[in-house]
């Protein structure tokens, strides 16, 4: 009696059974011939090192204007590696020098080097002291008006890294004309716009504004760090186009055509994308 | 200094260009310059080749994503002035800030049988800086990845916006001529390289789409007894069909979070739109209409699908609520609209779109503004978005040639084709990799 019972059960329980496998099995046919691209885990073991040790600086070009002593670290002692540029004599430094902890003096003097290759003899220049900050001058400029209104005033042009440009270095001035202020703020004008190359074409990049604000030193070097402010929300394309600006000024100088009266003047830079990707 | 010549210096000063303002500050003279115009270029940077096995290999597949992106210009390395360049010292900055170079890329490779180390590091070259430092692990075997996944990172840091590289690309892959055609299963890395297959061509196999959170397809098989729509997940290569219907199933896409998959089903001429939830395998139609609805394509946010219809003579955009709800037409140019597909970003919705004699692939914002034709040639059609919504594949056919599949980005300027030596169609982008 109990036998009659189970019976059903166990034939359907073998029925199931059976349906299942013969639907694995189907299953499996299909899957046969299908050759799927494997995927292999790629694994971020670490973060590299932020600050990575200093490079061996080669030979530095020199250039017609002395640049100052710069406070860096001597070439660590190091195997001697072969150099593209012949040797040249290096002036040791008038001072002994700390090792730097960062791979980034300051001031920041960038051997640019000299398009023609003959070594131009240092000139003594005299040195610029960081003066006092003088505001500028309004009722200078208000006399010079009829000045900057003439077409014929030379800006200093874009390529303030010729090699004229770079051996004529404008000897300091006392007093500026407000017009010669105003050029040479165009030309500084002139050179970020060279130097900077904003991202037009992600989301969000047309509308970036930024502030970048750095001090003009000896030279018309930047000195200390060029810092970036977004204006605007922050998003990861603005942060990325933080990084661009402030690269823009640290590419467009030494800004050398800046009269020495700029010397120590904070300046602020407005990059706006907006006007400049529509362009 | 009077009212008087204070206003003529501000007059002069408004005469100025805009690009060169001086604003003395109260207190102390801070100079204010505004820079309103700029060198628009793709951005310059340097890949030397890596060190150790496979570094020039790795660099050079870096190199070939960033400059397919169109945002990145890599540098002739016979420019390079530094050599031997180790991740372990600072780049000699001058010696690259003179080929111009804004970015510079060094890593080193260490190979083992079994394992393969890359290091590389992002420098910023004007502001001599490190900018990325990263270390990848995997197999020597799997080399094209791990370039791959530096190109992401290289992307992401300098653009703000996510990679795309480290994808793969579904589709179909075509042999013989008109008539013999066989169209295969296919897929490869965006780059195209690695092609494999997944069919053997007994079947005609049309619109893979992937899922936009995992590994798995979709895909309309068509054979002489009718049409089917099948899942198949490609990390357990296992296929399943989502059932028999009446009538022609196409165009299968899913919904963002994988969970329902939004198809057409023609009966009697009359096409419309369907949604069948995978978790419970229950159908529910969308559209009731006379006309041919196909084409579904959901929002990122799964609210709304974007579809394409003849109900208003012409095949042309609509938008509607996932339910099927409140119908909307969003083209109204000429021409006809087709083959819809929202943008991951969810800013766009690119389209076919054909006038004349010649198709196009363009984009057109989901409220129906702002329409942008990206591309037009004999026969450009099928567009599919990359993950991060910049870049779109399409199939291009010239006459008499094979039908390849292209790239082009958002804004038009880049167009390139996807290296895959057959010919091929109907593309579909899968998300990153994991």
């Amino acid at each position: 009696m109990t036998r009659r019972e189970i019976q059903p059960a166990m034939i359907g329980s073998v029925l199931l059974h059976v349906t299942v496998a013969v639907l694995l099995m189907i299953s499996w046919s299909f899957t046969r011939n299908l050759k799927v691209g494997e995927v292999v885990p790629v694994t971020i073991v670490t973060h590299a090192p932020a600050e990575p040790k200093p490079a061996e600086q080669a030979p530095v070009e020199q250039q017609a204007q002395a640049p100052e002593p710069q406070p860096q670290a001597p070439p660590p002692p190091p195997p001697p590696k072969p150099t593209p540029a012949p040797p040249k004599p290096i002036p040791p430094p008038p001072k002994p020098v700390p090792p730097a902890p960062t791979p980034k003096p300051i001031p920041k003097v960038e051997p640019k080097p000299a398009p023609p290759p003959k070594p131009q003899p240092p000139q003594p220049q005299p040195k610029a002291q960081a003066k006092p900050q003088k505001s500028l001058d309004l009722d200078a400029l208000s006399a010079s008006i009829s000045s900057m209104a003439k077409p014929a005033t030379k800006a200093p042009s874009a390529a303030t890294r010729g090699p004229a440009q770079a051996q004529t270095s404008p000897t300091p001035h006392p007093t500026l004309g407000a017009a010669q202020s105003a050029a040479a703020i165009r030309g500084l004008s002139d050179e970020l716009q060279r130097r900077w190359n904003p991202n037009c074409d992600v989301e969000g990049g047309r509308d970036v504004k930024l502030k970048v604000i750095f001090t003009i030193g000896e030279g018309g070097q930047v000195v200390g760090n060029a810092t970036a402010q977004i204006i605007g929300p922050v998003t990861p394309v603005s942060r990325a186009a933080q990084g661009r600006a402030v690269s823009a000024v640290y590419a467009a100088a030494p800004f050398r055509n800046l009269p020495q009266e700029f010397y120590g003047q904070r300046i602020t830079v407005n990059f706006n994308a907006q006007e400049a990707c529509s362009r | 200094m009077t009212p008087v010549s204070k206003r003529t210096v501000l007059a002069a000063m408004a005469a100025l260009p805009a690009s060169a303002w001086l604003v003395p500050a109260a207190a102390r003279a801070d100079i204010e310059v505004n820079v309103n115009r700029a060198d628009v270029q793709p951005l310059p940077i340097a890949i030397p080749g890596f060190t150790g096995t496979r570094g020039a290999d790795i660099a050079g597949v870096i190199s070939a994503d960033l400059q397919r992106s169109g945002l990145f210009r890599p540098l002739d390395p016979a420019s390079f002035v530094e050599h031997d360049l180790t991740v372990a010292i600072q780049p000699r900055f001058p010696a690259w800030q003179q080929i111009n170079a804004q970015a510079l890329v060094n890593g080193q490779v260490t190979a083992s049988d079994a394992r393969l180390q890359v290091d590389f590091r992002l420098w910023d070259v004007f502001a001599e800086k490190q900018l990325l430092g990263l270390q990848f692990a995997s197999t020597p075997e799997n080399w094209r990845r791990v370039a791959h996944k530096i190109s992401d990172a290289i992307y992401e840091q300098l653009t703000g916006e996510k990679g795309y590289f480290d994808t793969r690309i579904v589709f179909v892959a075509e042999k013989g001529g008109r008539g013999g055609r066989t169209k295969t299963l296919a897929i490869m890395d965006q780059d195209g390289a690695n092609p494999s297959y997944l069919t053997d061509g007994a079947a005609t196999i049309m619109t893979p789409r992937f899922s936009s959170n995992s590994q798995e397809i979709t895909y309309m098989e068509l054979r002489a007894d009718g049409s089917k729509i099948y899942l198949l997940n490609l990390d357990t290569a296992r296929r399943e069909s989502l059932g028999d219907f009446k009538g022609m199933v196409f165009a299968p896409r899913f919904s963002p979070d994988g969970s329902k998959v939004a198809f057409s089903v023609e009966r009697g001429g009359n096409s419309d739109i369907y949604v069948m939830d995978l978790r419970n395998r229950a159908t529910t139609r969308l559209t009731v209409d006379p006309s041919i609805d196909t084409s579904p394509s959901y929002s990122p946010d799964g609210t709304k699908i974007a579809f394409n219809s003849d109900r208003s003579g012409t095949p042309q955009l609509y938008i509607m609520g996932a339910d099927g709800s409140n119908p909307h037409r969003i083209s109204f140019g000429n021409g006809r609209y087709n083959t819809p597909v929202w943008s991951p970003t969810g800013e766009f919705i690119a389209f076919t779109k054909q006038v004349g004699g010649q198709f196009s692939i363009g984009v057109v914002r989901p409220d129906g503004t702002d329409e942008r034709i990206l591309t037009t040639s004999y026969l450009d059609e099928s567009p599919a978005w990359a993950p991060n919504g910049r870049v779109l594949v399409f199939t291009r056919e010239s006459p008499g040639g094979q039908r390849k599949l292209w790239t082009v980005d958002i804004t038009g300027r880049t167009q390139q084709p996807i290296p895959y030596p057959g010919a091929a169609s109907d593309a579909a982008w899968s998300p990153l990799l994991n």
